[in-house]
């Protein structure tokens, strides 16, 4: 039982890059749990008091304007976490956080996390490094939304939910893609019918299936091979 | 409040399956010259055809056409 809840906690790649040992060590504080989609998990300036890792499913960070319009500035699978920087002191965070995609989240309290920071250099290492490979994505994203059209961004962002979740079968509503991209819904329809047109996806109502992902791929900014988990930590110089 | 569709035409029509709710035929113009203005951002064609093709025409949820634009008429805001 205790091996097998340690191995879907492994699923996450960061908990994965941590020793086992200390995985194990770990293992009493770190808790399993099931999201559905549109779980809030944190709001802005609301203390961080839990890190979660998903497993399975994703959590999108977005700020969230005066008129209660909110735009993705992040989106988190299985490749990261969330909160992690609340083991360095009492921190609130900036943006709303809320699962994209239900699925399963490994979680640990802040407090308990930051005992392990403190006594290990491995946790101490893979907080900072994940924390520049997030940096570099934020700084890619700013730079995607100012200069790449929509359809050009909409393959990115599926592709990458793709790579997070594990499966080119994504339960997304035309709503949540529409407040990611920062466009309106009608938008979005009309953008994704078109990619259907092209026999890249199938569009339905709150599904997107990925047909031709290589098709995607060449329909995507660069952002997307830029962005890509496996490699760019690697070109950054990080290494998990 | 009714449904309204905005729907982008050239020899194919690209429909927009899901339609919006909108108070009115005034904000369904304001809607459609946003979304007009979104799908132009930064693009110099849809489906691989320049915007001189394409029009837009929207539907009320009966399926009568209200208006139509040529999307070469809408301004980008980026210069294209």
């Amino acid at each position: 039982m205790a091996n097998a809840s340690m191995s879907s906690h492994q699923d996450n790649r960061l908990l994965a890059a941590l020793p086992r040992q200390m995985l194990e060590v770990m293992g009493r504080d770190l808790k399993e749990i099931s999201f559905v989609q549109g779980r809030g998990i944190y709001e802005p300036g609301e203390p961080i008091d839990e890190i979660y890792f998903p497993q399975s499913g994703m959590i999108s960070l977005l700020v969230v304007a005066k008129d209660g319009g909110a735009v993705e500035t992040a989106t988190i699978g299985r490749e990261g976490a969330v909160g992690l920087h609340s083991v360095w002191g009492k921190r609130f965070s900036f943006t709303r956080a809320t699962t994209q995609i239900g699925g399963k989240f490994s979680v640990i309290r802040s407090a308990a996390f930051a005992q392990f920071a403190d006594d290990y250099t491995p946790v101490r290492d893979l907080i900072a490094r994940y924390t520049e490979v997030l940096w570099a994505e934020a700084q890619q994203i700013a730079a995607c939304n100012a200069v790449h059209d929509t359809p050009a961004r909409l393959c990115r962002w599926l592709l990458q939910c793709a790579d997070r979740i594990g499966s080119t079968n994504l339960p997304l509503t035309q709503d949540l893609i529409a407040q990611m991209l920062g466009v309106r819904r009608t938008t979005v329809t009309l953008e994704a019918q078109s990619l259907q047109h092209k026999g890249l996806i199938k569009y339905a109502r709150g599904h997107i299936n990925i047909l031709d992902r290589e098709q995607l791929e060449r329909c995507a900014c660069e952002c997307y091979a830029i962005m890509q988990q496996e490699k760019l930590p690697l070109k950054i110089g990080v290494r998990f | 409040m009714p449904m309204y569709y905005f729907h982008l035409r050239n020899q194919d029509t690209i429909q927009d399956v899901d339609g919006t709710e909108l108070p009115d035929t005034d904000a369904a113009r304001a809607h459609a010259d946003v979304v007009a203005r979104e799908l132009k951002f930064k693009a110099d064609t849809f489906l691989d055809e320049a915007w001189s093709c394409w029009s837009m025409h929207v539907h009320d949820d009966e399926g009568q056409e209200l208006f139509s634009f040529r999307m070469s008429d809408v301004e980008s805001g980026n210069g294209k």
